[in-house]
């Protein structure tokens, strides 16, 4: 159907969602931000921590540190131990191993003024259903001693931020599902915190407003707050700029989402499909550089794993066309989140059946 | 300087958190009108109903009289209206006990009462002649009230009995002051007699005087008159000793002495009042006769309240209790089942700013109901207010915070909802029974008793009662206590909301 070199599209696949429309309501808060860390200065650092309840591990070994003015995700399946990790983050619980300093504190040591910095949104609604939206906000705002005097202009612009201005008046028990977490997101975000923890913020709300959210979470970063993120979807590890695999409380892989990728995939990922693939494929394949493995993905399609898909392409390309090979496509795979999720974990497991434990 | 900087904006920071937890909880409940509504008008409505229903403590008593088969008494009820007093209501009479039992076996009649028979032959015996009361009563009090006018009614039977005896036995009291004026009569004649100098009529006269005395001492009602007159002794003694000495004197010869004269005038001034006594015995009806002494028992307090007016203050301080223990606790447990308190630990916020918070806020919210339901009471019920309001809202504010405080600290045993409910439920149930309400402090064993003095209702109802309707100031001690559950109680609920906040 298609020659060798006209039928050929080099194009990397983006699995990103769509970026959010440009009339989006979701508006960066135009604040005076406080500053106490570096943009270089690790806002986390976790040494070797664990927790331990009881007789039970549920999270152990974990290091990592997380880079002020970034988004940092911890992704898991769900008992993986990303909230257990959250709430020793937040100083709620005490590490039973390891070091543990946020801020550059310990935090289960935080003083008042630690505190004032953090901004929390729990996994589950804990605003109050009987009070208004107003109620709420003032509420969240006093807590944390914002005064009386010039809190309302800050807490109109976060409900405006989060499109609830309106509804400012209405009983927060009579919201929506989505209304309600973008109420907690608002009542997060109220003090202007410098490190905001977010546990599972877009579980249960629609695609379109979970888009609005993560362009809101990269605002923020972008105006130099550092959010950490826990998420059962994987493919929301995209929008982070590091993220921490956890299952059973152990750390998977961390890293940037490509070096993640790069890391579970074991390179980058291109695919070559065609109606005459043969043997004779695979084997120039193979002479080309920087290729680290071919396997067959089908009967007319093959995965390459190469060292770095850019400069592969081309030479995967050239190698073919001199072995006279028709192929219709030669692209860059870019691997959904979903499947380098399933491969760390199968990795995991794999790796524990080596050890002689169960998974 | 920045130190002091420092302290004074944590301090601001401080008041702003601890408002934070104050407008929630106003907000909370102003967006509850049914709350509000319930909370004011609730107790209020109680109250006017146990006003309006409450008859007294007396219970009244239908009763039905078995008169005995043989006695020629009368079967008219009306005969005996006048027998029963407001408590036994008299519904019929009978001659057929088995028929009275059944009607009380029915509920047809609460008490039957059961005349003896043939009483005149029994008492004459030597024995009492016993009423039998039957009722069918299982309320201990309401069996020791028929007990009491039981024992009542009987006694008042005996006293009319007595009084009729009294009326048919005069004629011993008549006899004794017709035989104490014959001894005046005597008594004159022997003075005269002696102011003459005639020895031999006055010496004729003391034989007769002696006589006299003796017909005197020997008349039955003689005893009665001497006791009624408040005599320890026999009257009549000393006017023997004088009358001897004269009769000595005479056989020696000598009339008309100034001894004689003095003796013989003490012999008739004794004689002149042991007659004026008998004249007035013999004037005293029987009734009073029969039941010498009434009683009459005077109030001291400003205005006796009725029965509502008593229980008010009780009611009121009953009712604030139980709304502040259930809000209290249910607030603390609800945060944390809603998870709050999640949100709390991770925020700048201390245990005693979420207590104290709350414990302005509700103090407010009830503080508001306890004077609104002290004005309602006055203003439509009519119950007094006797003493200055200023120490009404001491009293009120002392009960609240330390029922408060216990609410707090139900708050730390309960892990549910549920849980609170059930122990805020537990605290009513042992101040009804502990708190004075309706039994007093007196009838409690002392080591139980105990229980009354660890209740904010006890010491709560006895100081709005002082204030309300005795108009004096509460006891101080009873004050203090308040303080002192309540500042133990914040400090037990402090403790635990601290080591809940503490990272585990």
């Amino acid at each position: 159907m298609s020659s060798p070199a006209s039928g050929v599209r080099a194009e990397g696949r983006d699995e990103r969602p769509p970026d959010p429309s440009p009339d989006s309501t979701l508006r960066p808060i135009g604040t005076t931000r406080r500053r106490t860390l570096g943009m270089d200065e690790p806002a986390v650092v976790a040494v070797d921590i664990g927790k331990r309840f009881g007789d039970r591990d549920v999270v152990h070994g974990l290091s990592f540190e997380v880079q002020a003015g970034s988004i940092f995700g911890i992704i898991g399946p769900s008992g993986g131990g990303k909230t257990t990790t959250m709430r020793m983050l937040l100083g709620v619980l005490r590490p039973t191993s390891g070091d543990l300093r946020v801020l550059g504190r310990p935090p289960h040591r935080f003083g008042r003024r630690e505190r004032e910095s953090l901004g929390y949104m729990p996994q589950q609604f804990v605003l109050f259903p009987e009070l208004s939206v107003l109620e709420n906000m003032g509420f969240a705002a006093s807590i944390y001693g914002m005064g009386f005097m010039g809190r309302g202009r800050r807490i109109r612009r976060t409900l405006e931020l989060v499109d609830l201005w309106d509804a400012r008046q209405r009983p927060a028990g009579l919201l929506s599902g989505g209304m309600q977490r973008r109420l907690e997101l608002a009542a997060t975000l109220v003090h202007d915190p410098q490190v905001i923890f977010l546990d599972e913020p877009t579980a249960g709300i629609d695609p379109v407003l979970r888009a609005k959210f993560w362009d809101h979470f990269r605002a923020l970063r972008d105006e130099g707050r550092t959010l950490i993120v826990t998420t059962q979807y994987v493919t929301e590890a995209e929008y982070c700029d590091e993220i921490l695999v956890l299952s059973d409380g152990q750390r998977v892989a961390t890293g940037t989402p490509d070096q993640v990728r790069r890391m579970a995939m074991g390179g980058e990922v291109v695919t070559v499909s065609g109606p005459d693939l043969t043997s004779r494929a695979v084997t120039a394949i193979r002479t080309v550089d920087g290729v680290k493995d071919v396997a067959w993905a089908g009967r007319d399609r093959l995965r390459v794993i190469v060292e770095d898909a850019g400069t592969a392409v081309p030479t995967v390309i050239d190698a073919l066309h001199a072995a006279d090979v028709a192929v219709d496509e030669v692209s860059e795979e870019h691997a959904s989140f979903d499947d380098v999720f399933v491969q760390l974990m199968d990795s995991q497991s794999e790796g524990e059946h080596r050890d002689g434990r169960d998974p | 300087m920045a130190a002091i900087r420092e302290a004074f904006i944590d301090f601001i920071k401080g008041i702003i958190r601890t408002s934070s937890f104050f407008f929630k909880e106003i907000w909370a409940a102003v967006r509850q009108p049914r709350l509000i509504f319930s909370v004011l008008f609730g107790p209020f409505l109680i109250l006017a109903a146990f006003g309006i229903g409450y008859r007294g403590q007396t219970p009244e008593l239908d009763t039905l009289l078995v008169l005995p088969t043989d006695a020629r008494l009368s079967d008219d009820p009306a005969a005996y209206k006048d027998l029963f007093s407001s408590v036994f209501i008299l519904k019929g009479v009978t001659r057929d006990r088995q028929q009275a039992q059944d009607m009380l076996g029915r509920g047809q009649v609460d008490v039957v009462v059961m005349v003896p028979d043939q009483p005149d032959q029994t008492v004459l015996s030597g024995e009492h002649a016993q009423f039998q009361v039957l009722f069918r009563e299982i309320d201990p009090l309401q069996a020791a009230w028929v007990r009491y006018f039981s024992t009542v009614a009987v006694q008042e039977v005996n006293r009319r009995v007595l009084a009729d005896l009294l009326t048919h036995t005069r004629e011993p009291l008549d006899r004794a002051a017709e035989v104490s004026g014959q001894v005046r009569a005597q008594a004159d004649a022997l003075v005269t007699d002696l102011q003459r100098g005639d020895a031999i009529s006055a010496a004729a006269r003391v034989v007769a005087m002696r006589q006299a005395l003796q017909a005197a001492k020997n008349t039955p009602g003689y005893s009665t008159i001497s006791a009624l007159g408040g005599q320890q002794t026999d009257p009549l003694a000393p006017a023997e000793t004088e009358l001897s000495a004269i009769e000595t004197d005479l056989a020696r010869g000598q009339v008309n002495t100034p001894e004689q004269i003095g003796r013989a005038q003490r012999i008739q001034q004794t004689s002149h009042d042991l007659e004026q006594e008998s004249q007035q015995v013999t004037r005293v009806p029987p009734e009073v006769l029969a039941a010498p002494f009434s009683v009459e028992a005077t109030n001291t307090v400003p205005a006796e309240p009725s029965a509502i007016g008593f229980f008010t203050p009780a009611v009121v301080v009953l009712l604030l209790q139980h709304i502040a223990v259930s809000l209290a606790s249910l607030s603390m447990v609800r945060d944390r089942l809603l998870g709050a308190m999640e949100i709390y630990r991770v925020a700048p916020v201390r245990p005693h700013e979420i207590i104290l918070g709350k414990t302005l806020s509700y103090g407010l919210l009830l503080g508001v109901v306890g004077a609104a339901l002290v004005f309602l009471v006055n203003q439509l019920l009519g119950v007094p207010v006797l003493g200055n309001p200023w120490w009404a809202a001491v009293t009120l504010g002392l009960l609240l915070f330390s029922s408060l405080g216990l609410g707090f600290f139900v708050a730390g045993l309960a892990e549910t909802e549920t849980q609170a409910v059930q122990l805020a439920m537990l605290v009513l149930l042992a101040s009804i029974f502990f708190g004075g309400f309706f039994l007093a402090l007196d009838t409690l064993w002392t080591p139980i008793r105990a229980i009354s003095y660890l209740l904010p209702v006890t010491m709560g109802s006895l100081d709005l009662r002082d204030v309300m309707l005795r108009g004096s100031v509460p006891d101080v001690t009873s004050l203090a206590a308040l303080g002192i559950i309540g500042v133990v109680c914040y400090g037990i609920a402090s403790l635990d909301l601290s080591r809940r906040m503490t990272p585990q």
